[in-house]
């Protein structure tokens, strides 16, 4: 993993053209707890990353991001660095990709896109 | 395995993820012909081709497989071994399940895999009372049985990715083990690798440059070129995904990983998304990148330097189905030692012998001698994977083997004869192993490989206790055998807990054992009992960490420590377990790689007690403990001759044929004597006293042997020439002339009596119509003889035995 630029979402080097409307981190699966009383949870983490609202030129990006990868691939995600005590970017590689989800079409604008990035190591 | 301690904290850090992949080993054709025999018929064995359409026949090697198919590569008509090949002709070994015909498509995959080895007994042309056996088909009895080969060990079939533009495999032989004790020689050939060869017996790193399927191959021989074993090993090289063109398959799905020992091995299920070449038998990978939090490394697994295999496996057949709405296919893949149990063997038998001369004897045969003849003259499975004997072996005089699976064959012979089992580890290698329980000291010779308490588990660990014994008395027993050379035996047999049996529980019994003194069975027969009524025989755990270092094969113990805050059960319990059964669980969206493991109990028992059994013959300081009893020829029966009254009043009335003569008739019986009669008088009416002058006929006369002697005494001398006095004993109906005996005796000058020569005894055979018509008659013999009157005679007529 390096270091990448600040405010920026990149998928494998390519900038985002419309920052999502909410994103963030998303909570591990607790797998169990084990005999000492501590969670056990998976190493790798997701995220989500959701817009209100897009053209169907960014809609079309985010898709094209996902059909680089697809069922196969794996993909190097810019994303807001875990456990930092600012806000900054960092380059997570290895990731996968969830198919983006639309909801219903908004005045010929696609609504409700989410986007979960998988197997993020941090 | 045991890790070392860094490694085993490393085992421990959380949290932590796995990466599965996938690979099906994907032979490659090395010719393509048809069949060239219009006639050719079920049951051929050697099989003349042409139209070679790809590669050349100097490529094929004895025990690729050869496809057989209506069109060109298929197999549909059904797939044979292949035993040697000529520019022109496949000789394939023995078959009758295949249709063959002129035509026919004929592929020779660069792929061997497990086949049975069908024996061969034809009568001896030579010697009608005689046969002669071969293996497979036609190998004669040389010398094989008595300059035994290797178990070889060569590693895991494995599949690796290239980084930084190649890929890097470590082989070894560990594991090899020769049956007498050669010094071997090692002959590796590695298809696509570099170096492309060694001689060593660890060549260490070989490096890949290209991604392929290719074959390994590990050739070791004994002394003197007398043996060769062969070892193939399937290895498959891919590019990452997204770092080139041959990823290995990416789109498929683990639905189930279990294994036990009780099983013998694992088996898997599978649904590949993609379009792959899949058959039975194929050889399927899952190799692994591990991460313990940070650091990138993958720990586990029994071959060294191959932790990143994961488990290996052979597509079984009849498990493959296709959902074409949905595209994908699924299947089931499993431990060679499952693929064994689906192969039909021949049954075997087998002699210990000193200097073997056939196929059926055996240079002083123990297990690891019979499972290698087994395994080598009946199975290919020992040129697909590593076989290797664990424990304590004993002499045994005779290996007899059902006509059942391969895999039944060699672990119900363990079972029996060494308390062991065979079980498959988790990256395909198969262990023979005597069971730990049944060691002298189990807990000393199993050392723990890993201490296990709470921050290992998740939830609460289920332990099973036992509440009463199963087993309340275990009688165990066998032969020692001092082996060919010597061949003494020794009948053991012991019990535990002792000669008094617990008071809870069933009874079992264990023959067959293959042994070597009491002391060892004593003590076998304690643990064994010890470890089936142990109070918390087993217990089962959800691990928090992958504990990729267990595995159910070879055994090992790991010491589990409960303390009763543990549980709700507020049990304290520290005790060795061996870890027999696993469940693992892959989410592969999450790397998470967990199993659920049953781990069973390991105890020492106490020494159980010696049954005593009756001495046995000793015979030329040979200890014949089992005696074989003498023939006993049952008692002859006793003759008896049945009681027979006959009816005084017939008696009365055959003397009363006698005509006047004073005598006094005395008719009696004993056990044996049927008719008496003793007379005093006998007057001679004839005048010439030469023909017969007293009949006596004695009727109904039940049928039988009867035994008649008479005496005879004269009243006066017989004269100067004495007389001769005839008795005549005719047996026929009354009035016949048929005699059946006769006896005369001529009374000596100055004698007064003799005994009739029938006083040694005439024996007649009466059937139940005859009449006994006893005759006597006086005659004079010689010159100046006076014929007499006999004075007293007696006659006697037993029955000896009834018809």
């Amino acid at each position: 993993m390096t270091t990448g630029l600040s405010g920026t979402f990149a998928f494998n080097g390519t900038v985002l053209s419309l920052e999502p409307t909410a994103h963030g981190w998303r909570e591990r699966t607790q797998l169990g707890i084990d005999g000492g009383g501590h969670p056990v949870y998976p190493s790798v983490r997701s995220y989500e990353m959701k817009w209100d609202l897009v053209t169907p030129t960014d809609l079309n990006q985010v898709l094209g991001f996902y059909n680089l990868v697809q069922n196969t691939g794996t993909m190097s995600v810019d994303l807001p660095e875990w456990g930092q005590t600012d806000y900054r970017f960092r380059t997570y590689s290895g990731t996968t990709l969830v198919e983006p989800v639309m909801g219903d079409f908004f005045n010929q604008h696609p609504g409700s896109i989410t986007l979960l990035i998988l197997n993020i190591r941090t | 395995m045991r890790l070392s301690s860094p490694n085993l904290e490393l085992l421990r850090t959380r949290p932590q993820q796995t990466r599965l992949y996938l690979s099906i080993f994907q032979p490659r054709e090395v010719l393509r012909a048809q069949v060239n025999d219009a006639s050719i018929a079920k049951g051929a064995r050697t099989i003349t081709y042409d139209n070679v359409s790809g590669g050349v026949f100097n490529a094929v090697e004895a025990g690729m497989t050869l496809l057989v198919g209506t069109s060109p590569g298929e197999g549909d008509v059904g797939k044979i071994r292949i035993r040697s090949a000529t520019s022109s002709v496949f000789t394939v070994s023995e078959n009758s399940n295949i249709a063959w015909a002129n035509d026919l498509y004929l592929t020779v995959l660069r792929y061997w895999e497990l086949w049975p080895v069908y024996p061969r007994i034809i009568n001896d042309p030579a010697d009608a009372e005689n046969v002669i056996f071969y293996k497979d088909y036609d190998i004669a009895y040389t010398n094989q049985n008595g300059v035994l080969g290797t178990y070889v060990n060569a590693g895991p079939h494995r599949a690796a990715f290239r980084e930084n533009g190649q890929a890097t495999l470590f082989y070894s032989s560990t594991g090899t083990f020769n049956i007498l004790g050669d010094t071997l020689t090692y002959e590796w050939a590695f298809e696509g690798g570099n170096p492309t060869g060694s001689t060593s017996a660890n060549p260490g790193n070989v490096t890949y440059s290209t991604p392929g399927h290719y074959v390994q191959r590990l050739i070791v021989r004994g002394d003197a070129n007398l043996t060769t074993d062969t070892r193939y090993v399937y290895v498959s090289i891919y590019d990452k995904p997204g770092e080139g063109s041959s990823p290995p398959i990416l789109q498929w799905e683990l639905t189930d990983l279990s294994g036990s020992r009780n099983e013998g091995g694992y088996q898997a299920s599978f649904k590949v998304y993609e379009d792959v070449f899949i058959d039975e038998n194929a050889v399927v990978v899952l190799f692994a990148d591990d991460w313990y939090g940070s650091t990138n490394q993958s720990l586990g697994g029994n071959y060294p330097n191959a932790e990143k295999i994961f488990f290996v496996g052979h597509i079984l057949k009849d498990t493959i189905r296709y959902n074409y709405e949905h595209s994908y296919v699924e299947f089931d893949a499993a431990s060679m030692t499952e693929l064994m149990k689906q192969a039909l063997g021949f049954s075997v038998s087998v002699e210990s012998k000193v200097s073997p001369a056939k196929w059926y004897e055996l240079m002083d045969m123990n297990g690891k001698r019979a499972l290698y003849h087994y395994l080598r003259w009946h199975t290919t499975a020992m040129n697909i994977a590593d076989f290797q004997f664990v424990g304590a072996d004993y002499p045994i005089q005779f290996f007899d083997a059902d006509r059942t699976s391969m895999f039944d064959a060699i672990d119900n012979f363990m079972r029996v004869t060494l308390l062991g089992q065979v079980v498959s580890d988790r990256q395909g290698k198969v262990w023979m192993e005597v069971g730990a329980d049944a060691y002298p000291n189990p807990t000393g010779s199993f050392t723990s490989v890993m201490d296990i308490s709470k921050r290992d588990w998740m939830g609460e660990p289920t332990i099973e206790e036992r509440l009463s014994d199963d087993i309340s008395y275990l009688e165990l027993n066998g032969i020692a055998y001092s082996g060919v050379n010597t061949g003494t035996f020794s009948a053991l047999i012991a019990s535990a807990p002792g000669n008094a049996p617990a008071f809870r529980g069933s009874i079992e019994t264990h023959p067959g054992l293959a042994l070597a003194s009491h002391a060892q069975l004593n003590q076998m027969a304690g643990n064994v009992w010890a470890n089936r009524t142990s109070p918390y025989p087993k217990i089962n755990m959800n691990m928090a960490i992958n504990a990729r270092n267990l595995d159910i094969a070879p055994q090992e113990t790991t010491n589990i420590s409960i303390l009763a805050s543990d549980t709700v059960r507020n049990l304290a319990l520290q005790s060795l377990y061996v870890p027999s059964a696993f469940n693992w669980q892959y989410n592969s969206r999450d790397g998470i790689l967990l199993p659920s493991i049953e781990f069973t109990n390991l105890v020492n028992g106490n020494v159980g007690d010696t049954v005593d059994m009756a001495e046995s013959d000793t015979e030329a300081g040979i200890n014949t403990g089992f005696s074989v009893p003498g023939l006993q020829i049952p008692p002859l029966p006793l003759i008896t001759i049945p009681s027979f009254s006959v009816p005084t009043g017939t008696i009365q009335a055959i003397v009363s044929q006698l005509g006047g003569v004073r005598y006094y008739a005395q008719v009696g019986w004993n056990n044996n004597t049927f008719f008496q009669m003793k007379s005093s008088v006998i007057t001679v009416e004839d005048a010439d006293r030469t023909g017969p002058v007293r009949q006596i006929v004695i009727s109904n006369v039940p049928g039988g042997i009867y035994y008649v002697f008479g005496y005879v005494r004269q009243g006066t001398s017989g004269g100067s020439a004495g007389g001769w006095f005839t008795t005549s004993i005719n047996v026929g109906k009354q009035g016949s002339t048929m005699a059946v005996g006769q006896a005369q005796e001529t009374i000596p000058s100055g004698s007064t009596s003799c005994t009739l020569s029938i006083a040694a005894g005439l024996l007649l055979s009466i059937t139940a119509s005859d009449i006994i018509e006893i005759t006597m008659s006086t005659g004079a013999s010689g010159s100046g003889g006076t014929p007499q009157d006999p004075a007293d005679f007696a006659l006697s007529v037993m029955q000896i035995s009834s018809s």
